[in-house]
């Protein structure tokens, strides 16, 4: 590690929760948490439109097995962003 | 596109000296899976830096252990895409990740290690995840 990446932030390539202020809910592969913002690859979104699922349920599911990566690069304001966990940590 | 064959030579190379078996193409993916009876391990190997620091050394770590499962096999993701997606299609309602780990007992899926759970953790905390799943669902010697 460090030849190729950027070992300075310690959530880089860490698969994380972003809950936001406004109460959405992303998983995805941490780049980057900066000052202004949040950058994530291969993430995915609940969404309650497309899935009967329960929030709690999907995230556990999504801990336990993994998920279907949507979105392969999402940055999000920081300042929307509430918590930042490990997915692992849901499980 | 895969990358140059030499290049990830190393990285079969430090699962196959362990023992564990390369299913290169779908047919050998199938006749893995054909031997439902038993216990089975499948590694999705893969080119990044969660393989080579975790996946790939919890996996050599978690075959010291007394009790293993009866197959341990792996392909690779990125590389060996047909057999990849033919394995993949055995436990086709897991969402697709690499590396990760699949622990099959007499045909069924009854352990998983997604990309997520190997990039968030030590070599010694996966090998021990692992090694939890042999003695829960892998016969002993003294059963087999």
């Amino acid at each position: 590690m460090g030849l190729f990446h950027d070992t300075s932030d310690p959530m880089h390539g860490v698969t994380v929760v972003v809950e936001t202020h406004d109460d959405e809910l992303w998983v995805g592969r941490c780049n980057r948490v900066e000052e202004g913002r949040v950058l994530l690859f291969e993430s995915d979104r609940f969404d309650a439109a497309e899935t009967a699922t329960p929030k709690s349920d999907w995230l556990q599911r999504a801990a336990m097995v993994g998920f279907h990566p949507r979105y392969p690069k999402l940055e999000l304001p920081r300042d929307r962003v509430k918590s930042i966990r490990p997915l692992l940590e849901y499980s | 596109m895969p990358y140059d064959p030499q290049l990830v030579a190393p990285m079969r190379e430090e699962l196959t000296r362990a023992g564990v078996q390369e299913l290169l193409t779908a047919q050998e993916v199938d006749d893995w899976f054909g031997q439902r009876e038993g216990s089975g391990l499948l590694i999705v190997n893969s080119v990044c830096g969660c393989a080579a620091g975790q996946a790939r050394p919890s996996v050599i770590q978690a075959l010291q252990h007394s009790n293993l499962p009866q197959r341990v096999a792996t392909v690779f993701a990125g590389q060996d895409l047909e057999a990849t997606e033919k394995a993949r299609s055995y436990f086709a309602d897991i969402p697709p990740s690499s590396p990760s780990m699949a622990l099959f007992k007499d045909g069924e899926l009854v352990h998983f290690l997604p990309r997520h759970r190997i990039d968030s953790q030590p070599a010694e905390a996966i090998a021990a995840e692992l090694t939890q799943a042999f003695d829960r669902h892998c016969a002993t010697a003294s059963e087999a």
